[in-house]
């Protein structure tokens, strides 16, 4: 019985590796080199020419995802999309989650009380940095108690 | 399996013979059961062949049977749909008599019995034998499966196995014995 | 039981005496296991069935692939849910990304910390 159990655990941990290596290995399996990319692709995805190969194979799908995008957007958010790219790949992946949290809570705030975003932001800009940090969430600097 | 085909396929043909009493019935049945055996079996341990072979072989017979009872209800049924069925009634005490004469020359006191003969009347007398004991005995005693194997081809319980085994063999002496052989 | 056994051992040696025969029958029965063999199921080859073979021998050759198969087949699920999973994943973020570089505002305004929720603050008066 115990060979049995030993046998059947053995049987199982081998499955169970070629399903994870079977579903870790589909999505990044294929990492795709930069002249791999289609030429339309390189030249949407131009401003990560040089760090292309410093990318992790997920965020390499992740761009190409994006590029696919990319024709179906306005003039000008294709510019802001190109101005940003390098400056979003060199965040580490912990800053890309905080911004995308920051950007999902942001957006849930009514457009008619949050005002013009960009005019928000200046202003918030413009305010002396002690401000700035005391708006900050206390789980990361606790407000000074009064 | 080759090997163990060429070795058990004469035997499963006389198995099926004594079963079915025809021998183009039982040449067909156990072609069957070869191909069955091949196709479902054939990645099979060697060791397990022998079992399966007789598991498939009494089931083929079986299958045999039944065709048979169907055929049989049909010819029944346009026989009595038929007209001058008599005639066949008739005839048959005539056959009948004719063979028992045969098996009456075949009673001969022992001593005049050829080794022939007697394997003859062996074989008659296992054809006669309920067919469970039938497969019971031939499996143990002639395949030599072991009695685990034997209740596994016939699908019963070990107990069985030993009961038909045991009923056989009395059968099967009581029948030699009264046709003058003893072994 | 001895008498048994000796009485089926004569059984045995005649009904076998009358087993070797050779002739149309014989080799009717050549012909069906030729043919038989053609038909035959893969021979054995390869890690499936090394896994039988090993088994068998185990004497859990019924039981391990009963065993076997299901877990297969629920860890082949399981990578499906999974990669499945992934993938979504993988496209909602692909879609706040896309939000995110597009937006009027910079990146900066995202990753600061304090910006949200001075937003938030100034938006409930």
């Amino acid at each position: 019985m115990a060979e049995k159990t030993r046998r059947f655990l053995i049987a199982a941990a081998f499955a169970l590796l070629a399903a994870a290596g079977i579903a870790h290995g589909a999505p990044s399996g294929k990492r795709p080199a930069w002249a791999e990319l289609s030429a339309a692709h390189q030249q949407i995805l131009a401003p990560l020419k040089e760090t292309w190969e410093q990318i992790v194979p997920e965020r390499r799908h992740n761009w190409i995802g994006l590029a696919k995008r990319y024709p179906k957007m306005q003039p000008k958010e294709q510019e802001r999309m190109q101005r940003r790219m390098e400056h979003w790949a060199k965040l580490t992946p912990e800053q890309r989650k905080q911004a995308r949290e920051n950007y999902r809570r942001i957006s849930k705030v009514p457009p008619d009380k949050r005002g013009d975003l960009k005019q928000q932001w200046s202003e918030y800009q413009s305010l002396p940095p002690q401000e700035r940090q005391g708006a900050a969430p206390p789980k990361s600097k606790p407000a000074p108690a009064k | 399996m080759s090997a163990f085909l060429e070795g058990a396929e004469r035997r499963a043909f006389k198995q099926a013979v004594y079963a079915v009493r025809e021998e183009q019935a039982a040449l067909d049945i156990v072609q069957d059961a070869m191909l069955r055996l091949a196709e479902k079996y054939g990645d099979r341990p060697a060791a397990e062949m022998p079992m399966l072979f007789q598991r498939i072989l009494q089931n083929a017979i079986r299958d045999w049977f039944r065709r048979q009872k169907v055929r049989s209800l049909w010819v029944t049924l346009f026989s009595s749909l038929l007209p001058g069925r008599g005639e066949d009634d008739d005839q048959d005490p005539l056959e009948t008599l004719a063979a028992a004469g045969v098996s009456n020359t075949e009673e001969l006191p022992p001593d005049r019995l050829e080794r022939k003969q007697v394997i003859e009347i062996i074989e008659q007398e296992v054809s006669k034998l309920p067919a469970r004991q039938r497969e019971a005995f031939l499996m143990r005693y002639w395949e030599e499966l072991d009695v685990a194997e034997t209740a596994q081809a016939m699908g019963c319980s070990e107990g069985s196995v030993k009961t038909h085994c045991s009923r056989a063999t009395h059968t099967l002496a009581a029948a030699l014995r009264a046709r003058g052989i003893t072994l | 039981m001895d008498n048994e056994l000796q009485f089926a051992h004569r059984v045995r040696q005649l009904l076998s005496e009358n087993a070797r025969f050779g002739g149309p029958v014989a080799e009717r029965l050549r012909a069906a296991r030729n043919a038989a063999l053609e038909r035959r199921k893969a021979e054995p080859a390869g890690g499936h069935v090394v896994v039988g073979n090993v088994a068998g021998r185990m004497g859990v050759g019924g039981l391990s692939l009963r065993v076997i198969v299901p877990v297969v087949a629920l860890v082949v699920a399981f990578a499906a849910t999974y990669t499945w999973e992934q993938k979504q994943r993988a496209a909602e973020v692909e879609e706040l990304d896309a939000l995110l570089l597009t937006s009027d505002l910079p990146i900066d305004a995202y990753l600061d910390r304090g910006f949200e929720a001075w937003l938030k603050k100034r938006a409930a008066f």
